[in-house]
């Protein structure tokens, strides 16, 4: 009885969304919000795609991608689809960011969005970043040496920050275990739960002031 | 219509907007129902009542009829879905048509005790190593800093941004220096890259 009712207020709830009026600032060809977030499904199903043969250890990561690449049906296309959204997204994230600025809506009850907004690109780069590593040849071991040297070079957080993304005294195995698990696992989850929040801020009832 | 006019309106504005509303041809009257003053304007045609922007006391003019609130009705499902799909569907074809015509590269496994090449770093994070660029070398953490006080500096633009209206000429000096901001990080991506 009580899933029943669960359920019913599930759907009522699911109905009242599709049902409501879109604002007009979130429509139209220059809304990226959208985009975006087309492109975070795409990156999510070509993302989860690539893991059915992606090895992440030192000595298989460069030959899994070259295995997918050359072996596999369609793997070339599904990386390809994985690579280009990636760097897509940045884009169209960016867009996103510029056009609020521009238009002036981070002022007043909207400022949480823009914080969201934010956050959101920042794990967008985190995700493409780390992308980028788990190719594991030596251009992106250099980037990744290069990249955790700049963290610890951080006051205070940077050691500590820069340690855990290393997982040991030098770039190895451990970093690239702890690249793949933050690719995978911990940046697309965050960017879910940030853009979930962020629609949240964008579709509560809100006075015509806007506030 | 009703003519939104900004907290703190006294009533002497108050008259000043209705007294140019009637210059234009308008005719309605004021409601005191919340903590702005509006106007509910009955008569007179949009196109002249959007002149009433231009007072500074006036900060929006919200309409109740027409095809604009039609509009804006318009439910998410099946209107502006149907949009988003056209809009996934190009974005997938672009997807695909560019993984067709520009594969990722494929590279080999680093070979132990071989010197590692110099970074290359990716065009997104190009600007943000121009800027690293720009720091003196010694001490090491003024560069990082940098970083970290750029992107606090950006999460706090609602907070630094206490202006009251949404207009451009209202905020010129915020859009000024993120216009500056962005044109130096282009700028020094581009040289990044070049380099």
């Amino acid at each position: 009885m009580s899933s029943e009712s669960g359920e019913e207020g599930l759907l009522r709830a699911i109905g009242r969304a599709l049902r409501r009026p879109v604002p007009l600032e979130y429509r139209g060809w220059l809304a990226f919000g959208w985009t975006c977030t087309a492109l975070l499904v795409v990156l999510g199903v070509s993302g989860a795609l690539l893991s059915l043969y992606y090895l992440p250890a030192v000595d298989a990561a460069a030959a899994s991608v070259r295995f997918l690449m050359r072996e596999v049906t369609w793997g070339w296309l599904v990386r390809g689809i994985h690579s280009w959204g990636s760097l897509l997204l940045i884009v169209f994230a960016t867009l996103q960011l510029l056009r609020v600025f521009v238009a002036g809506r981070y002022r007043g009850a909207k400022a949480g969005s823009w914080v969201l907004g934010v956050l959101l690109l920042s794990v967008v780069l985190g995700l493409a970043f780390t992308g980028e590593l788990l190719a594991w040849d030596p251009d992106s071991v250099a980037l990744a040496t290069s990249a955790l040297e700049g963290t610890d070079a951080i006051p205070i957080a940077g050691p500590l920050l820069a340690g855990v993304m290393r997982g040991g005294s030098e770039v190895g195995v451990a970093t690239l275990a702890r690249a793949h698990a933050a690719h995978a696992l911990v940046l697309p989850w965050l960017a879910f739960l940030l853009l979930l929040l962020n629609l949240w801020f964008l579709a509560r009832p809100r006075r015509r002031d806007g506030s | 219509m009703i003519v939104v006019l900004e907290r703190g309106t006294s009533a002497k504005e108050l008259d000043g907007v209705l007294e140019r509303m009637r210059e234009l041809g308008l005719s309605g009257q004021a409601l005191h129902v919340g903590s702005k003053p509006m106007i509910h304007v009955t008569g007179g045609s949009t196109r002249r009542a959007k002149r009433l922007l231009a007072l500074e006391r006036v900060q929006a003019i919200v309409p109740t009829s027409g095809p604009r609130v039609r509009q804006e009705g318009r439910r998410f499902f099946p209107y502006h879905a149907l949009q988003a799909g056209a809009v996934g569907m190009v974005l997938l074809g672009a997807l695909v048509a560019l993984a067709g015509f520009f594969p990722p590269g494929v590279g080999s496994a680093p070979v132990p005790g071989e010197p590692l090449p110099a970074p290359e770093w990716p065009w997104y994070l190009a600007p943000l190593r121009g800027l690293l660029r720009l720091a003196p070398a010694r001490p090491s953490w003024i560069g990082p800093t940098m970083l970290v006080l750029l992107g606090a500096l950006v999460l706090s633009l609602p907070v630094l941004d206490r202006s009251r209206s949404a207009l451009a000429r209202a905020r010129w000096p915020v859009l000024a220096a993120g216009l500056i901001l962005l044109a130096v990080l282009a700028f020094l991506g581009s040289a990044e890259g070049a380099s």
